[in-house]
């Protein structure tokens, strides 16, 4: 509504003195303004730096020591020990790993599925995208953790056996094969079912795109299909991928530690927060700590991850909008 | 004696990139029954004015600097919130440009309508508010309002959606009216009706009304007298005849003279520049040489097109809808067609259908001596060089991710015109400053540019592929006067350079007469009349041709 | 309207197929066989048993037999891990899933939409901020970290409140309230945004020259369309609910539906994971048909099927 908001004409051919600048850069540019998604932003980033790159450099968070149960904070073990013995600031640390790796590669799985799947079904358009999305509605209507936990039932033992034969045939190590056997099927599990909304917000963006006049410009200039679609609508779809990118890796490691909790999660030796919050939660009483420092982390990461998303959003709502 | 008294009004606006005076010391009154027009381009400031006199600017980031506007013992900038509210919707009543987006679409309209009466005569009760409000719909023109009163906006059209915000804003008898465009957004015939109704209604109901508007043929159509605004500042006043007849400041001359108009000869306009730059008038017109008046025969016609048909099935209740129905065109080769019509009558499908963009239902649109709708996506591929086409939206035209020269080099390098990157880049430098920008502009994006420049960058786009003939759909109808003159003489230089040939769609007559050479009307998907331009508006045969022609505002 | 709601009735039945055949093909893939976790369960009477619920028969037989024996008998099969029937179980833990399913709708309504409305109206100030930090609270600490910390709360300062078990009527507000907690914050943020947005679309300002009060433009012209979202969240919500009680149960030891869900899935315990899916998933429907609903009241557009709603 605010009319003195467009720039006049005679001004805009003015304002042409600066650099040029992107709709990304644009949006770069308003984000830095936004300080609670710059300080976001820091927070993960730290929290990749601490978990991936120092934990190399921690004791083995598996040691049990029985006779260093329950230890306070010290020179030795910075967080102190769990009820184990173990050092809780490695375990913390290596659970992490195994948290955000659930969270960015289930993301990152989803992402690639939705955004093909939109983008296909959003530029046949007719019979084909009617009846894609009615596959899509159906599968959104199940309880997402309902069918996560079936499978993971499905797959519990596959793990064990696949881990084997890696052992066996590639002649990997038995430790690191354990440890990513063990995770595959959340990856699976959630992977399948995860890219469900975004293939909705992909389809929409792309619907919306499609009749817009430059992608007519392009039919009349005579491009392909699949140039059209490759690089001219994809491209403009980004903002809403982008953030929904950045609001699932969240939602994805909090679904990693409620199936954790649940005993349907990853199994040792791998570690992840929310097996660490569970078993803080059993001497919560006596020692707090076991619970309160893992839920610390884990909050805190996903408080990032959340108000980066919402700045992302903000910062590109806006173009958005305009165009 | 002015009932409304506007002294020295500023409205700034304060963003992160600077402060725009958007109103910078306007002054004007309103007498007591007049309508008052305020004319102006875009950003001239005319809109902000009067929503900073009821208050319903956001207060950051606008602000009002100075200024007082006595009303009634009140100074309605520095008046109290709460006695502010009071004179809105009582005293001071506004309508705008879209009613669409205007009326709430989950509220009756009944309940919206009897609302400003519930909320400022408390001693009304329902029934009185609904009996008040549906003599109103009455009196702005709906038939059957007791019925049709207790529907929601979107089963109205945009027609009577205007007519229930008018008796909304008039159902508590308010001294003052304020309309913001509200015929803008409404075809040329239903837009006639709507200022006949408002000049009724200000006699009736003793309203003085503040019709704000770009289109001065709609202010001549409608006010007494006229502010002309520009850049935040009122450069002219008058009664309506002094300004269209001896205009002083030098925009306004510019603004009078660069639109079309039945009357005009020349083949360029003038534009506003070249009046504020202070060239004279005269230079500038060349009447269309004589030979160009009836008699010649036509060329050969670069298009045909015959019988065309495109019908759609809504997918909601299956009806059938013949946007295009059974329409034959003959496009002489060199020359302009324009094809004009109000909204919902075909224009825009026939001439998609032309280009193959939509898929027609039946008939032949012959070029070359082939018919492009037995074509195949991959036949067309050499066609595509020779049939292009401008739209409206030139903000939606460009892809927003990619630079100028991208977007410009694509269709040179896909059909192979140039090879290598320097060539391709020399060629694209040499279309920008055919349609007047320049390489500087190479690296930029769309968004960096003003709707006019987007225009010409489209039309740029068009030309890279080295077309013969070119769809213009409805290409000035987002723009001002000023900017709209630039772009039609843009037009009419590349065709005289390149020879060539034009489909010109729109629904503004005006423009239309100016720039066709031939024009074909169309209704509800056919063609109705078809002719050379001067007969079509000379002599025209059809009745409907005959309504839109007297339709449109200051022609008749 | 009525053709609105029939379409989704039916679509709501295409889902509790799709589901169906999904959970059936699960649960057979599921390595390991129903009665070994038994114990010492002799071979007759293992193939007594498999006779008994047609597990001796095909794949497509199964398939086809457990939906009739439920809709004409009502029999839900028998639990492998339990050794009851599964409908007695269902019996038994619905109510209680129930009362804390709605309690737990209660509290997020209750406590969202409210706080969402008032976050917008106040927006940028620190009461928006508060609000919507809460909000991300909600949204960022799980349950099972929140549980236990109201529940060492509640024990130190509340004695009237049970922290764990479910007998007296009072014992379903903690773990109702915790439930709810995360929904509360995804409805008090959609709310927020639901309103903010329909505040800046023209019809308001529309309201405000017309001289309305404030309270007025927020409560009738905007409140309508600013719920759209929210409402149409519900439906996923409840189904959030629903995945969220198996937590929540067993912090608190709320003897419900859930638990047996999760502990079926562990102890591949076909036919109670059967019923006990489909039982969520015909709430679930319910739920969205009812958000659908609600959608088609609110929005004019939508249930006249005017397009572009």
């Amino acid at each position: 509504m605010a009319t003195a908001e467009q720039t006049s004409e005679p001004q805009k051919a003015e304002n042409m003195h600066s650099a040029p600048s992107s709709l990304s850069k644009d949006a770069w540019l308003r984000m830095k303004k936004n300080k609670v998604a710059m300080v976001s932003l820091g927070v993960f980033i730290v929290m990749i730096v601490l978990c991936f790159a120092m934990a190399w450099k921690c004791k083995d968070p598996n040691i049990i020591n029985l006779t260093n149960k329950f230890a306070a904070p010290s020179a030795e073990h910075w967080f102190g020990t769990d009820a184990l013995g173990r050092d809780l600031f490695s375990r913390i640390l290596y659970g992490g790993q195994i948290s955000m790796l659930v969270g960015l590669v289930a993301t990152f799985v989803s992402v690639c599925i939705g955004v093909t799947y939109g983008s296909i079904s959003g530029f046949a358009g007719g019979r084909t995208d009617a009846f894609m999305m009615r596959v899509v509605d159906i599968l959104l209507s199940i309880p997402f953790l309902v069918l996560v936990i079936v499978l993971q039932a499905v797959l519990k033992d596959w793990s064990s056996d696949t881990s084997a034969w890696f052992v066996e045939t590639l002649k990997w190590k038995k430790d690191f094969s354990d440890r990513l056997t063990n995770i595959i099927p959340l990856f699976f599990a959630l992977g399948i079912f995860g890219w469900l909304t975004l293939a909705r917000i992909v389809r929409a963006q792309v619907l919306s795109i499609k009749e817009r006049e430059f992608i007519e410009a392009a039919h009349a200039l005579g491009y392909s299909n699949s140039r059209i679609l490759f690089r001219h609508i994809i491209p403009n779809t980004l903002g809403p991928t982008v953030v929904y990118a950045t609001l699932t890796v969240p939602s994805f490691i909090m679904y990693e530690a409620t199936l954790s909790y649940l005993g349907l999660g990853v199994k040792p030796p791998n570690s992840s927060w929310g097996i660490l919050i569970k078993e803080g939660a059993n001497y919560m009483e006596t020692h707090p700590e076991l619970l309160l420092l893992p839920g610390f982390f884990f909050s805190l990461t996903l408080f990032a991850l959340n108000f980066l998303g919402d700045g992302l959003r903000d910062a590109l709502d806006v173009k958005a909008s305009k165009d | 004696m002015p009932i409304l008294d506007i002294q020295n009004l500023k409205t700034y606006f304060h963003t992160r990139t600077g402060t725009t005076k958007a109103v910078d010391d306007v002054s004007f009154s309103l007498e007591k029954g007049e309508i008052l027009g305020i004319v102006g381009e875009s950003g001239s400031g005319k809109s902000v004015t009067c929503y900073s006199l009821l208050g319903l600017l956001p207060q950051p980031p606008a602000k009002i600097e100075g200024g007082c506007v006595p009303f009634d013992g009140e100074d309605l900038l520095h008046v109290d919130p709460a006695i502010q509210r009071k004179i809105r919707g009582k005293r001071i009543s506004m309508i705008f440009q879209d009613p669409m987006s205007c009326l709430n679409p989950y509220l009756r309209i009944l309940d919206q309508v009897m609302e400003p009466m519930l909320a400022h005569e408390p001693g009304a009760t329902k029934e009185q508010a609904r009996e008040r409000a549906i003599e109103m719909l009455k009196k702005v023109g709906i038939a059957d309002a007791e019925e049709r009163a207790h529907s929601f906006p979107h089963e109205f059209s945009g027609g009577m959606r205007q007519r229930v915000m008018i008796a909304m804003a008039l159902v508590t008898h308010p001294d003052i009216l304020l309309a913001d465009e509200p015929t803008t957004a409404l075809d040329v015939t239903v837009q006639a009706r709507i200022l006949r109704l408002l000049k009724e209604l200000r006699t009736e109901l003793d309203v003085s009304v503040i019709f704000i508007t770009h289109d001065l043929g709609v202010v001549a159509e409608v006010a007494d007298r006229v502010v002309v605004m520009y850049r935040g500042k009122v450069v002219e006043e008058g009664t309506v005849r002094e300004i269209f007849d001896t205009p002083k400041h030098p925009y306004v001359k510019g603004l009078l003279a660069c639109r079309p108009t039945f009357q005009t000869t020349s083949r360029m306009l003038p534009t506003v520049e070249d009046f504020l730059e202070g060239k004279t008038t005269i230079e500038v017109q060349e009447p269309k040489p004589a030979e160009d008046t009836q008699e010649e025969a036509p060329p050969e016609p670069l298009i045909e097109v015959k019988n065309l048909k495109v019908h759609f099935t809504q997918s909601k209740d299956h009806q059938l809808i013949k946007a295009v129905d059974d329409v034959s065109l003959k496009i002489p080769k060199g020359k302009t067609l324009g094809l004009v019509g109000e909204s919902g009558c075909g224009k825009t499908t026939t001439g998609r259908a032309i280009l193959q963009l939509v898929k027609a239902t039946s008939g032949q649109v012959f070029y070359d001596n082939h018919d492009l709708c037995q074509l195949h996506r991959d036949q067309l591929l050499p066609y595509r060089k020779k049939l292009q086409i401008i739209f409206q939206d030139p903000y939606a035209s460009l892809n927003p991710r990619m630079t100028i020269e991208q977007a410009l080099s694509e269709p040179i390098r896909f059909h192979q015109i140039c090879t290598g990157r320097a060539e391709t880049r020399d060629r694209v430098v040499s279309l920008l400053e055919e349609v007047g920008l320049s390489a500087e502009h190479l690296r930029r994006y769309p968004h960096e540019f003003s709707g006019g420049q987007r225009q010409r960058l489209c039309v740029a786009r068009a030309l890279a592929v080295e077309p013969e003939f070119i769809v213009c759909d409805e290409c000035v109808s987002a723009m001002d006067v000023s900017i709209q003159a630039q772009v039609l003489n843009l037009l009419r230089n590349l065709q005289d350079s390149h020879n060539l040939t034009y489909l010109f769609i729109s629904h503004d007559l005006s423009v239309v007469k100016f720039v066709s050479d031939y024009v074909a009307v169309m209704k509800a998907g056919k063609i109705v009349e078809q002719n050379t331009a001067e007969d079509v508006y000379r002599n025209p045969h059809q009745d409907y041709t005959k309504e839109l022609l007297a339709a449109v505002p200051g022609e008749g | 309207m009525i053709r609105f709601i029939f379409n989704r009735f039916l679509q709501g039945l295409l889902v509790l197929f799709a589901l169906y055949t999904i959970t059936f093909f699960l649960a057979k893939a599921m390595p390991g066989e129903p009665f070994t976790s038994e114990k010492n369960v002799s071979e007759f009477t293992k193939q007594n048993l498999r006779k008994l619920y047609g597990l001796d028969k095909s794949l497509p037989e199964q398939y086809f037999r457990y939906p009739y024996r439920v809709l004409t008998q009502g029999d839900f099969g028998v639990s492998s891990s339990k050794g009851k029937p599964v409908r007695d179980i269902i019996a038994n833990s619905f109510p209680v899933s129930l009362v804390l399913g709605l309690g737990a709708l209660g509290f997020a309504v209750g406590i969202g939409i409210p706080l969402g409305i008032l976050a917008a109206i106040r927006k940028n100030t620190w009461v928006d901020w508060g609000l919507m930090g809460f909000a991300m609270i909600g949204i960022c600490v799980p349950a099972f970290t929140i549980g236990p910390l109201l529940q060492i709360l509640v024990a130190a300062n509340v004695p009237w409140l049970k922290v764990a078990g479910w007998g007296s009527p009072q014992d379903f507000l903690l773990p109702a309230f915790t439930l709810g907690l995360v929904s509360a914050a995804y409805l008090a943020r959609l709310t927020r945004s639901g309103i903010l947005e329909i505040l800046s679309q023209d019809f308001i300002r529309t309201a405000h020259a017309k001289g309305l009060s404030p309270t007025t433009v927020i409560l009738k012209h905007s409140l309508r369309g600013g719920l759209l979202p929210s409402v149409a969240y519900l439906g996923p919500a409840f189904a959030a609910l629903i995945s969220g009680s198996f937590i929540v149960e067993s912090i608190f030891l709320v003897p419900g539906m859930g638990q047996h869900f999760v502990n079926a899935a562990v102890s591949r315990d076909e036919f109670l994971l059967l019923g006990v899916s489909m039982f969520f998933g015909f709430l679930i429907i319910v739920m969205n048909l009812f958000s659908d609903i609600l959608t088609g009241v609110l929005d004019p557009r939508v249930r006249m099927g005017k397009e572009g709603a």
